[in-house]
């Protein structure tokens, strides 16, 4: 029996996805015999993507190895508890906190927030956000790790980073370097392919010529394997995600540190904010229909609270992704699959999970259908699940000052949203998907917060004696406060990790 | 005032322990509520009340309405099974078996994976079912309180204790199907349209007669013309007996009405799935608790997962049947030319490739009883799993034979 493994994998590009890709497939792809190359340019800069993160990066960095501590210090991280969202639901409104984690406890088999949702209108009970330690800790820009003990409120934390994306790229070359990923600088000038349409080589602008079995292309917006070589079409996904460029521009970090990212809406999109060690990220995110590039670069830098430390970026994107992430023997994985708008941080994530399914799904060089179908079925899943959940953003709202907000809050919606919506807003219940992303405390709190207000709650909740559910909900509400008004200042915990 | 007024009325049809369960929890759920029994006869098919079985997935149902499982084990309601064992089921005719409990874990990757792997070694390896505890238990006679075990249950006296829980809780049993604002047809008797699952399943008749048995597994063995089992205290044999038809109701919340039970699904014999069907949809019917005037929406929802629920648990079952492992006799020649569902195709399609099992919500069944099932059968997947790769087969032997070991020793950490 010939050997039909993969020999060499060639990944093409060297941003966040690259390197990230490279780490992991020097960390478990390596039997001794193949090779891992990846191909990157110097002069071609790379989008810097996902400087927030989600939760699921933690599960990245254990099965790397990888060192809390040597990755914030590296990375010039901070702890990440959540996302504030101002002006979603009405302009300069008070907004409303996406929390990582969970929010109360259930009772007798009953949700949290419909327990909620029936005393919400009770003395001491408050509003929601006082039941998720993540919020209250956020609040109060103190951050400590969960609690293991399920009785402690701390137990319903979760957290995730805010990282320098460029920093981040060099940590991880460094150990897939050290794993062994042979690194090739060149600009790539033209691809080779076999006579079945596979990608058999890439060629570098000084003749070198980088043969390989598969190719992993990480080259960004340009999908210079996916797109350009193999043909693959995009679906455009911008008549529900009209945002369409980016300007971003970092700042002098400002104190205290805050252990959260803000997103601030405008009248034609948001305005994102990361708090890092040594500066702050920031940026604004609009739809070029609605707003001028450069009266959106005056509305971004009129916003900001420190001084610039460098020119303000300008991007340019679309929001959707290709029809298949993986075609002949070409994966995308990062940008050159698709894109969505970093509102949830969920590029770093969803990098990952190309990188998790390909792992798992990982051909030979026969390069069956099996594989490759089910992977594309998979990411596409993961895609839509999240785009729905961003659209939501957009259309849950009571805006109607501007064009743009009037667009999205009239927009059609997919059918899968059109679901969702109707069933909370009638029931106060949130559909459960399979293998989705965002759980029931982030639609939760994302739909109340952006005022998809349920009309009643589960009927079971009735069923509970009132005197003592009341008694229950405020004693969470004051453990929750205490326990959170014992943990550290974020700026020390950051300032202990040396 | 809650917008959504919760049921006055419930009424409750049907005259074994899955009606019966029914209404002790939802009384339970809405003391305020008047919960009805309409005692009815069980019929000869209605399987999920005549051998009722609980995988662990769904024994916090039972311990929501005041039975935790080792309450029901203590009092002599339950026995353990702790595994079900197949004879003549496989490609070289080998025994295999399936925990109801998951397998042991090693550090240095899956363990069908290493399992697969360490067949290239030099040592002989045990079969799979050897690194489950619940097996190796199961076949020593024993019991092992680190594995959780389906609990076997005894209809009758189920039925009185539940029965009496119900009276207790103020639950009424009367004679005639009042008004109500929900019915819940637990008669275990087929109406409405439904979806036909005889390509997945193909049982047309099964027979069942006393026989002593008490080992704390279920004991198969295939035969030329279908099966046999010993389940505790009964002999099974399909193609002989009462007809049964495996499917399921296409839509089994409408208006006012409810089916649950075999009057939802028709699981089948194999593997006496059905009460444990029963509760995963009483746990739906809990979470998406109706209200007083009928929600279409919250029924579609309802719908939606109960059907995800049964097709996941069809097509478990189906592996048994498709699974590849016995090609004798004509009613397995027979299978080859059976339709099946696209979930099972993909199921075994991604399998074959690379031993994986496509994951899916609302799963009542332990994931390494999928791997067991297919493996024992005889499926090797075409592909080894990547990881696996990094370790050479005379220690992928060596780990799975410490392992068994200590297994057979009783001496792993659970």
């Amino acid at each position: 029996m010939t050997d039909r493994r993969i020999a060499h994998v060639v990944i093409v590009g060297g941003g966040t996805a690259g390197w990230m890709t490279a780490a992991a497939a020097g960390r478990f792809l390596d039997d001794g015999q193949r090779r891992i190359t990846l191909v990157e340019s110097d002069a071609i800069g790379t989008v810097g993507v996902g400087e927030a993160t989600i939760p699921s990066i933690l599960n990245f960095n254990k099965l790397l190895g990888i060192d809390e501590a040597e990755f914030l210090r590296e990375t010039k991280g901070s702890f990440k508890l959540g996302i504030e969202f101002a002006g979603w639901h009405r302009p300069g409104g008070s907004g409303y906190f996406h929390p990582f984690g969970s929010f109360g406890r259930d009772i007798e088999g009953v949700n949290f927030h419909q327990l909620w949702l029936k005393l919400r209108g009770e003395a001491g009970i408050g509003p929601i956000g006082d039941y998720s330690p993540s919020t209250v800790a956020a609040r109060a820009a103190a951050f400590g790790p969960p609690v293991g003990d399920p009785r402690s409120p701390l137990s319903g934390m979760a957290y995730a980073y805010h990282i320098d994306a460029t920093l981040y790229a060099a940590f991880l070359r460094k150990r897939a370097e050290a794993d062994g990923v042979a690194r090739v600088e060149g600009r790539i000038v033209a691809v080779d392919r076999a006579d079945n349409g596979h990608v058999s080589a890439v060629r570098l602008d000084d003749g070198r010529v980088v043969a390989g079995d598969l190719f992993i292309d990480c080259s960004g917006f340009r999908s210079l394997l996916l797109g350009d070589t193999m043909g693959v079409g995009f679906e455009d996904w911008s008549h529900w995600l009209p945002c369409d460029r980016a300007i971003a521009v970092p700042t002098e970090r400002t104190e205290p540190v805050l252990p959260y990212t803000r997103a601030t809406a405008h009248v034609a999109g948001w305005q994102w904010r990361i708090p890092l060690q040594h500066r702050t990220g920031n940026g604004v995110v609009y739809s070029s229909r609605f707003l001028g590039d450069d009266a959106a670069e005056k509305l971004l830098l009129s916003r900001l609270d420190a001084a610039p430390t460098a020119a303000p970026r300008r991007l340019s994107f679309t929001a959707g992704q290709r029809c298949a992430m993986w075609a002949g023997n070409v994966i995308a994985i990062g940008l050159s699959g698709g894109f969505l708008e970093p509102l949830e941080s969920t590029s770093i994530h969803l990098i990952q999970q190309g990188i998790s399914k390909l792992f798992a799904l990982f051909p030979d060089r026969d390069f069956s259908n099996v594989e490759r179908d089910e992977y594309n079925r998979q990411m596409a899943d993961n895609y839509r699940s999240i785009r729905d959940f961003i659209i939501l953003h957009y259309h849950a709202t009571a805006r109607d000052d501007s064009p743009f907000w009037s667009h999205v809050r009239t927009m059609d919606v997919p059918d899968s949203l059109t679901r969702k919506l109707d069933l909370f807003r009638q029931k106060g219940r949130v559909f459960r998907y399979e293998d989705e992303l965002f759980a029931m405390p982030s639609w939760v709190a994302v739909l109340l917060g952006q005022g998809v207000d349920p009309v009643g709650y589960d009927p079971v909740a009735d069923a509970l004696d009132e005197e003592r559910l009341g008694g229950a909900l405020r004693q969470m509400r004051s453990a929750t406060a205490a326990a959170v008004a014992g943990l550290p200042p974020h700026g020390a915990v950051l300032a202990r990790l040396g | 005032m809650n917008a959504r007024a919760g049921l006055r009325t419930v009424a409750v049809v049907g005259g074994g322990p899955v009606a019966l369960v029914c209404a002790v929890a939802l009384k339970q759920a809405l003391p305020g509520a008047n919960v009805a029994v309409v005692p009815a006869a069980v019929p000869d098919d209605a399987l999920a009340d005549r051998f009722p079985l609980a995988l662990p997935a769904v024994h916090d149902v039972l311990a929501r309405i005041g039975m935790p499982a080792e309450l029901l084990l203590a009092r002599g309601v339950a026995r353990p099974r702790l595994a079900s064992r197949f004879d003549d089921w496989s490609r070289d005719g080998a025994r295999w078996m399936v925990g109801d409990d998951g397998a042991a874990t090693l550090a240095e990757g899956r363990l069908p994976a290493l399992w697969l792997r360490a067949q290239g070694g030099q040592e002989r390896v045990p079969p799979f079912h050897a690194l489950n505890p619940g097996c190796v238990a199961a076949a020593a006679g024993i019991g092992d309180p680190r594995v959780e075990p389906a609990l076997h249950l005894d209809p009758v006296r189920l039925a009185q204790a539940l029965a009496s829980i119900a009276r207790q809780g103020g639950v009424r049993f009367v004679d005639a199907v009042p008004d109500a604002d929900l019915t819940i047809d637990a008669s275990g008797r087929r109406t409405g349209n439904w979806e036909d699952w005889q390509g997945a399943l193909p049982c047309e008749r099964v027979g069942f007669a006393p026989a002593a048995n008490d080992a704390p597994y279920d004991a198969y063995r295939a035969t030329a013309q279908g099966w046999t089992a010993h389940w505790p205290g009964v002999a099974v044999t399909t193609g002989q007996g009462i007809a049964i038809a495996p499917g399921r109701q296409s839509a089994p919340f409408r208006g006012r009405t409810l089916a649950t039970g075999d009057a939802a699904v028709q699981p089948g014999p194999l593997g006496r799935a059905g009460f444990t069907l029963a509760l995963g949809q009483l746990a739906l019917l809990l979470e998406l608790m109706p209200t007083r005037d009928p929600e279409p929406l919250l029924q579609a929802e309802y719908n939606r997962r109960v059907a995800l629920q049964a097709d996941r648990m069809r097509d478990f079952l189906a592996l048994h049947y498709h699974g590849g492992g016995r090609t004798q006799g004509p009613f397995w020649h027979r299978l080859r030319n059976l339709p099946r569902p696209p979930s099972l195709a993909r199921l075994l399609a991604q399998f074959a490739r690379r031993g994986h099992i496509v994951p899916a919500d609302e799963e009542l069944v332990h994931r390494d009883a999928w791997v067991a099932v297919l493996l024992g059968q005889g499926m090797v997947p075409e592909r080894p799993d990547p990881v696996a790769l990094s370790v050479p087969p005379d220690r992928a032997a060596r780990l799975i034979n410490d392992l068994a070991a200590r297994i057979a020793a009783l001496d792993y950490s659970a």
